[in-house]
């Protein structure tokens, strides 16, 4: 089996039979969590989670393409570190630009490049998807690195922050508190992560597009035009991708290659996969579990990677639906049977 | 009744948990949190760096700590990554309250803890990272540069080129292909614009990191016919580069910003003699005080994977050091009272005398460069940078109009 195969096995692992109720459940459970958590954690906390926040949402759109569509990109960080970099040279080109326009500005840009690189990715499948975004991949993050005059190269880019934020243009948010840039990453990531939701849950477009996933020949038969359905699909995963970015930027008053290379595609790959890539929200899970292990593992051992390596392969050997599969499982055998 | 009680202490447990800590009792610790790569392929390099600062802080606790307290040095793991190193340096400031930040290797990791610093008003002191803009045009208050920059790191190897090969006419430059290298090639024309005017650019070639092959750019050099070859070149590239011109049997001789590290010089063997390193401190300084570091510091850690002092260990040593005096100098770990205690301060460091430049914070201290010399166990068994000449400060600095910094054109000094 090769390491590709392992990994789609993820992707295709039954769903699980855990009904919508249970699903419902703990979305809100776990997005009213996360919108309390400045209220009950303590400020390192939420700083950690503010950035897992971002990764998750970069790994939700990440699995946009892996769970609707079934093709595994080897280089989304491209969309992630363009949206950052855009948000980061805006941000230092007019410091007063209102984050209202800022982020789904760059969101649109990002999801504009989408667009244009999807339409050659998404005309193969397989290991020719997973290499042509490698290539693409490998291209960003080596234009980042060399491109020194705008991006700063190695450097990055910093202080591009201003003292007071401009949240709406009549809404200045003068030196934001670790918990006040939380609630605003918040508040432009749960309205773009539950609207994508909607959009592949709850409309036809959604339905044709795992329609597409589940039998190509058959959805074109029915009239579907699949390359179209998949490069719309992949244009929204990398406006996800680049508001994510773009947020980062916010939260974290950086930007370096780290947001870009190749290392990052993979980091995105095993949060989404720890989470779970069948339940929507599963990669966000995934990110905050990342973060909170791989910083709980590197305070104890230098060896931390190699742990982390372990657990994943364990992961996605033992339990392919990842965290949310395992929660499934649970509730299919503890309250749904007994309900 | 029962429950009511349990409910009680329960509340009462939490509403203790809740309650604000008592006052700092007079032996509570000052968290100092060092930067360091201690996962990855560049593991090796700060591993000296970490052996530096532990020293250190066992030194300064022995003297009776930080303004009475002892220090509690925390490691984090930077990754090489500059926002996992933000996340966990952020959270050793909310959670520890740690007053001193140390590091870190890579500009990136660097700007990333500065960043920090200046958000929560703790001192970063960096015992590398060169990029000039950081003291430059970029300036934040919260750093305190130990470490040449890159400009200062440059004008010490073309300094020592001068002393060790008078008669130099021709030079090649070669480095790599990023921003530092691009930086590092600027510094070297500049520096030898100043000190040696008469002295040829024959090449400057960029290669990429990681390159395989050297041979197309030895060929270059040899086509040149350059004398002396100029290179930032660090790590692996260094290595590689150093054997393929022994191999290749290139003439020039090479000075290389990141030569004088035992962890270069052990892998290239009598292929370097002759080559020129410089750094802020070399255990080859010949002065009584880095003699007697040398000594104790190898009584302390032989045995260990950094049994002697390096140039590294000797920067973080100076880094850890500077943050503590500073403390004493200032009685608190307040932000601004150590600022002031380190503007223009003057520091009998074991590299030697050293200012701390008010305007911009770099410190301002002559580097000890070296020619490779044949194996003399001193300390190595293999051939390491010989006597250090001292490069002094005048043929190096940048002066502070030339440095992009506001703070310094306009003249705050």
């Amino acid at each position: 089996m090769t390491a590709l195969e392992v990994l789609t096995r993820a992707a295709n692992a039954p769903r699980a039979a855990a009904p919508r109720r249970g699903e419902m459940l703990a979305t809100v459970l776990l997005l009213g969590g996360l919108a309390a958590a400045p209220l009950v954690a303590s400020r390192a906390s939420v700083n950690d989670l503010g950035q897992a926040l971002c990764l998750g949402l970069f790994a939700i759109s990440f699995n946009i393409i892996f769970k609707y569509s079934g093709l595994l990109s080897f280089g989304h960080a491209a969309f992630y570190g363009f949206g950052a970099y855009a948000a980061a040279l805006l941000l230092q080109y007019d410091p007063g630009v209102p984050l209202i326009l800022l982020i789904p500005a760059t969101a649109l840009a990002t999801g504009f490049l989408g667009l244009l690189l999807g339409h050659v990715c998404v005309r193969r499948e397989g290991a020719y998807f997973s290499m042509t975004t490698l290539a693409i991949g490998a291209f960003f993050a080596t234009a980042a690195l060399k491109w020194s005059a705008v991006t700063g190269g190695t450097d990055g880019l910093d202080g591009f922050m201003p003292d007071t934020l401009s949240v709406l243009p009549f809404w200045p948010l003068p030196s934001p508190t670790i918990s006040q840039t939380y609630w605003l990453v918040l508040a432009f990531l749960l309205p773009a992560a539950l609207a994508a939701w909607a959009v592949l849950e709850l409309t036809p477009f959604g339905q044709a597009v795992r329609a597409v996933k589940q039998n190509e020949t058959r959805a074109i038969f029915l009239g579907h035009d699949a390359h179209l359905i998949k490069l719309a699909n992949f244009t929204l995963a990398a406006a996800l991708a680049g508001l994510a970015g773009a947020l980062w930027a916010v939260d974290n008053g950086f930007v370096s290659t780290d947001s870009i290379d190749l290392s990052f595609s993979t980091t995105v790959i095993i949060a989404a996969l720890i989470g779970g890539s069948q339940w929507y929200w599963g990669p966000l899970i995934g990110a905050i579990v990342y973060i909170a292990a791989s910083d709980w593992l590197s305070a104890l051992t230098p060896h931390w990677q190699i742990w982390l390596g372990l657990a994943f392969i364990a992961m996605v050997l033992a339990a392919p639906g990842g965290i949310a599969g395992i929660a499934a499982w649970v509730w299919r055998n503890t309250v749904a049977r007994d309900g | 009744m029962k429950l009511k009680t349990k409910f009680l202490a329960t509340f009462a447990a939490a509403a203790l948990a809740a309650a604000p800590p008592p006052a700092r009792a007079d032996n509570s610790p000052v968290v100092f949190v060092a930067a360091i790569i201690q996962s990855g392929p560049f593991k090796v390099t700060d591993a000296q760096n970490l052996a530096g600062i532990q020293f250190a802080v066992r030194q300064i606790n022995a003297a009776g700590g930080v303004a009475g307290h002892p220090i509690q040095l925390d490691v984090i793991d930077t990754e090489l990554n500059a926002a996992a190193t933000k996340r966990k340096v952020t959270d050793e400031i909310l959670s520890r309250n740690a007053k001193v930040i140390i590091g870190a290797s890579g500009s990136d990791v660097l700007k990333a803890l500065v960043a920090v610093g200046q958000q929560y008003q703790v001192p970063v002191f960096a015992f590398a990272g060169e990029a000039d803009d950081m003291t430059g045009p970029k300036f934040q208050p919260a750093l305190f540069r130990i470490a040449a920059n890159t400009s200062m790191h440059a004008a010490a190897i073309v300094y020592a080129m001068k002393q060790d090969y008078p008669g130099t006419k021709k030079v090649f430059l070669l480095n790599q292909d990023y921003s530092f290298g691009h930086e590092s090639e600027t510094g070297f024309k500049t520096a030898l614009q100043r000190l040696d005017p008469d002295v040829q650019i024959v090449g400057s070639v960029f290669h990429p990191r990681g390159a395989a092959d050297f041979s197309p750019y030895l060929q270059q050099i040899q086509a040149s016919g350059a004398d002396f070859v100029l290179t930032s070149d660090w790590g692996a590239d260094l290595i590689k580069l150093l054997n393929q011109a022994n191999s290749f049997g290139l003439k020039p001789r090479i000075g290389g910003t990141f030569l004088a590290d035992p962890e270069i010089l052990k892998g290239v063997g009598t292929g370097a003699i002759g080559d020129i390193g410089a750094d802020v401190f070399q255990p080859t300084i010949e002065t009584s005080r880095a003699q007697a570091f040398d000594r104790k510091f190898h009584a302390a850690n032989a045995g260990t994977a950094t049994p002697w002092a390096t140039a590294s260990v000797g920067k973080s040593y100076i880094a850890t050091e500077l943050a503590a005096y500073a403390i004493n100098q200032a009685g608190s770990t307040d932000f601004g009272k150590i600022e002031k205690a380190l503007e223009g301060l003057q520091y009998a460091s074991i590299a030697g005398p050293l200012t701390v430049r008010a305007c911009d914070h770099q410190v301002q201290i002559g580097e000890a460069t070296g020619e490779v010399v044949p194996a003399n166990n001193k300390p190595y068994a293999f051939p390491f940078i010989g006597p250090a000449l001292i490069a002094p400060l005048s043929a190096i600095q940048v002066p502070p109009a030339a440095t992009g910094n506001p703070r310094c054109v306009a003249g705050t000094n």
